[in-house]
């Protein structure tokens, strides 16, 4: 279970997010339903943790407006494994989407202070997991 | 093996990644695709469709030694969505 809190009208949680070569942060990433993707950096994030370069593509923004972006391959610990995950760079804050939310419920108590917890569904693991005998 | 980077501008990978798509992607795919993942290497013309965009990604760069992926959501103006629907 990855647990956090509502912020700011924000449901934020902490992260730790990993490049190659042991570099590693924590960051705080907001909970975003409307991103469709697995996690969004800004662009000194990506470059602090020497992430990947792995693709471009065409995103659009909340007003309809369209932007290309790059797409970096990195890890994130997620629910207590490392899983390893595509990575925007985008000149937002940290943002949590919906593909690293895949399998998993979220609840926000959605108060100041409020708590969110988000908890594995059951079945398979999700996408990226190593588990423990894949190692 | 050093890590790929982008040898093109941005514009350039979208301008060819879009072409190649429309010209020999999109013809060859099914209903049933739509929704899934096209990385596109946009120097070959390579590409792999998978419902997962990193799984399709690591395909392709193990077919392609270091690719220059542009990828698109089958079916979809853009990969991702940044935001609520406008």
């Amino acid at each position: 279970m990855i647990t956090g809190r509502v912020t700011d009208r924000e449901a934020r949680v902490k992260l730790i997010v990993r490049g190659p070569r042991k570099r590693e942060r924590t960051i705080p990433a907001v909970i975003d339903t409307g991103y469709t993707a697995f996690l969004a950096l800004p662009p000194a994030l990506v470059a602090s943790l020497h992430l990947s370069w792995k693709s471009s593509g065409r995103g659009t923004l909340a007003d309809g407006s369209a932007c290309l972006f790059d797409v970096y391959s990195g890890k994130v610990v997620w629910d207590g494994k490392e899983r390893s995950v595509l990575i925007d760079e985008v000149d937002t804050d940290p943002l949590v989407g919906m593909a690293l939310l895949s399998g998993y419920e979220l609840k926000i108590e959605n108060r100041p202070g409020g708590r969110v917890t988000i908890k594995r569904i059951g079945g398979r693991p999700a996408h990226g997991t190593r588990r423990r005998q894949d190692r | 093996m050093a890590p790929t980077k982008r040898r093109y501008s941005k514009e350039e990978m979208a301008r060819r990644g879009d072409a190649i798509y429309k010209a020999n992607v999109l013809p060859r795919l099914g209903p049933e695709e739509t929704g899934k993942f096209a990385a596109i290497d946009i120097e070959t013309g390579n590409f792999e469709i998978d419902v997962d965009e990193l799984t399709a990604c690591d395909r392709l760069s193990a077919r392609v030694p270091d690719p220059q992926i542009w990828l698109v959501k089958v079916g979809s103006q853009y990969l991702h969505r940044f935001g609520g629907r406008a």
